[in-house]
């Protein structure tokens, strides 16, 4: 570690934050982070296994210059917020204009500051947003004519993965940001994963298709960092997400209003598709190569989106993510986004809910499904308390499980984590099932059959499951050991182990 | 476009002879789109036979190849209504499931086809040739009325092995 703040203060003497995604990659280029590849490179499994075994090696986030087989002049951009594999959070923090080098715990404390902040957004008239470059209605679009990648092979389709859907609650003024993939149909269509039991989803299937009326939305594709992070946030219902993520920038982010509908979307985007989520209407979704690492099916009936207009820059840069690639050794968009925002937002959530908790960590090879919690535990029955309250309000689909440590362990450590479940997990009182057989069942998980997922429209599984969650908190007799003694005992250790000539840093502790 | 197809076996009709409307996708762009088409294992059969592949297993990991021979491509299947088909079953189920209709044509044409041998009877010629054809034209359709279907029988299991009443 190199710079001089106080420990724990948050970080504000960073660089200016990203105002665009290419203006992001411009500062991964000048930090030796960015492949440009100007190779001819297609999108048909080309671009994607490229970028898979850039995530595989941790090497630099690769830039796709020419695409061939596209009509439209556009590039492609592979995994552009995986973080490098000892420090998940290294390239968010650039892209926020953080210093680069904080610690995991600094960089929790400093972001989790800016989002106690909002920023109200400014809304810019259409023709100073850079979206609005190129703008294409109804007959005139052709979404064949971008290099949606075609990114696993046995994928149902190609896929706009990596976007910030912009969707409209129909009895409030309030719009949710989010992110669900979608697989491009034919010129004009694309089929949306919306698992009920989500923001948006739950908004379509709930209120606009019951009363039997189409979904305004808009898939704002490359919107500058600190969107693309609110997007994937569990901001609260009726909460301003633009302001969130003005919060997270420290500025205001620049709105503009579509072209076809009365939606606003970060006007930094590199490209908006504009449209309505049909109710009734159905198409294929999948299979696809899934985040648990796996390909996915069977393919399911999903919402479909029609199209009613494209606006983009010049030279469009489209980001994707191979979604698979995250789990085991190594990092991609999604697994870095859970940690370096996903976490901090749900810490405080967590902590404005009144549990007083040091810090919530997705786990980093396991996207979405485990997460670790250090907190204190004040009194008998807390740790169920807590859970209840996370599987019931916005973990209840993805997380399968939570890790309980103490609030001195640190849950960015995958060492210190593992360590505390040898120590202090009892696999005789200390596994809790939660919820047995009540909670619903991400349908995309691994542990069913296809059968028993079934087909259900609204997406979740037909079958309900157990949540789980583990204490590792250490008990009272060891709890009773004071934490300086701990130190020094650690100290001495890895003092004896430096001077064997052991690596310390194998690369999967928090770093720092 | 390429002359290499695609499809899953969730798409194939019950029967694959004759003429068929069948999703497919592009294998070259992945353009997924509804055509009117043949289709048979041997390419032989065919009298412009394309290779079409056809996924097979849950996981969609197992291929078959087939030949395909497109008629018309890209028609457009209209979307189901799905509160229009739940209320209809209702309907079906707790009213009468008497179909009544008046044609002179149809009856004439029907009626040969049971005097002929090809159908037991009136009935049995209607539904079957209903089923045929909408499988082949409507399969969107067929599908989500056979999922409707099952989930009402597997409700209804489930309250009778958990002690419950049907409403």
């Amino acid at each position: 570690m190199t710079h001089n703040r106080p420990s724990g203060s948050p970080a504000t003497d960073g660089g200016a934050p990203a105002d665009s995604l290419r203006e992001y990659l411009r500062a991964l280029e000048a930090a030796g982070e960015l492949n440009r590849i100007d190779a001819d490179i297609s999108w048909n499994l080309e671009a994607s296994a490229v970028t898979m075994l850039a995530n595989n090696r941790d090497d630099r986030v690769p830039a796709f210059e020419s695409v061939t087989d596209c009509q439209v002049p556009a590039r492609l951009v592979g995994d552009p917020y995986r973080g490098s594999r000892g420090r998940p959070w290294d390239r968010p923090a650039r892209a926020l204009g953080l210093p680069p080098d904080l610690s995991g715990d600094e960089y929790y404390r400093t972001v989790m500051d800016r989002l106690r902040n909002p920023v109200d957004p400014v809304v810019v008239d259409a023709g100073a947003a850079p979206c609005k470059a190129e703008i294409r209605r109804g007959s005139d679009v052709d979404l064949f004519s971008l290099p949606w990648p075609y990114i696993h092979a046995a994928d149902g389709g190609r896929y706009s993965n990596l976007h910030t859907m912009v969707a409209p609650d129909p009895d409030s003024s309030w719009t949710d940001w989010s992110a669900h993939r979608a697989m491009i149909q034919d010129g004009a269509r694309a089929s949306v994963l919306l698992l009920a039991g989500e923001q948006t989803p739950n908004l379509f299937y709930y209120r606009y298709e019951r009363r039997e009326e189409p979904m305004p939305v808009a898939l704002a594709v490359g919107v500058e960092p600190a969107a693309q992070f609110t997007a994937s946030m569990w901001i609260p219902t009726g909460s301003d997400e633009a302001a969130f993520a003005g919060g997270l920038k420290g500025e205001p982010v620049e709105l503009v209003e579509c072209t076809t509908n009365d939606l606003k979307v970060p006007a930094s985007a590199e490209l908006v598709i504009e449209g309505r989520i049909m109710p009734g209407e159905r198409l294929d979704e999948g299979p696809f190569g899934d985040y648990f690492g796996y390909m996915h099916g069977p393919r399911r009936s999903m919402p479909v989106l029609r199209v009613d207009a494209v606006t983009h820059r010049e030279e469009p840069v489209i980001p994707f993510c191979v979604e698979g690639s995250g789990v085991g050794y190594s990092l991609n968009t999604t697994s870095t986004t859970e940690v370096a925002c996903i976490g901090p937002d749900a810490t405080l959530g967590l902590q404005a809910a009144g549990y007083d908790i040091e810090r919530c960590v997705p786990w980093r090879f396991t996207p979405r499904s485990v997460y670790v919690v250090s907190t204190d535990v004040p009194r008998p029955g807390y740790l169920h308390e807590l859970a209840n309250f996370i599987f019931t309000t916005w973990g209840m689909l993805h997380v399968d499980f939570f890790v309980f440590v103490d609030a001195d362990v640190d849950p960015l450590s995958t060492r210190d984590v593992v360590e505390a479940l040898a120590l202090h997990a009892d696999p005789d009182s200390d596994f809790h099932q939660f919820g047995a057989e009540t909670m619903p069942k991400v349908p995309l998980n691994i542990y069913q059959t296809p059968e028993e997922k079934g087909d259900v429209e609204t997406g979740t599984s037909k079958s309900k499951t157990a949540k789980a969650y583990i204490d590792a908190t250490s008990d009272a007799e060891s709890a009773a050991e004071p934490a300086a003694d701990r130190e020094a005992l650690r100290e001495r250790a890895r003092s004896v182990l430096d001077r064997a000539g052991v690596n310390l840093d194998p690369g999967v502790t928090s770093g720092g | 476009m390429s002359d290499q197809y695609l499809t899953s076996e969730d798409h194939l009709p019950a029967d694959t002879g004759g003429e068929i409307t069948l999703q497919v996708t592009d294998q070259e762009t992945k353009h997924i789109f509804t055509t009117r088409a043949r289709i048979a294992r041997d390419a032989a059969e065919l009298d412009d036979p394309d290779p079409l592949t056809i996924l097979r297993g849950p996981h969609e990991n197992r291929e078959e190849q087939w030949y395909i021979e497109i008629i018309e491509a890209n028609i457009s299947e209209p979307s189901v209504d799905d509160a229009t088909l739940e209320a209809c079953f209702e309907r079906s189920r707790e009213g009468s499931n008497v179909l009544t209709a008046r044609g002179e044509d149809v009856k004439t044409l029907v009626s040969y086809l049971v005097e002929t041998g090809e159908y037991d009877s009136v009935s049995t010629a209607i539904r079957s040739l209903l089923r045929e054809h909408l499988s082949e034209t409507r399969p969107e359709l067929v599908d989500r009325y056979v999922d409707l279907r099952t989930e009402r029988e597997r409700e209804e299991t489930e309250l009778r092995l958990g002690g419950g009443h049907e409403k």
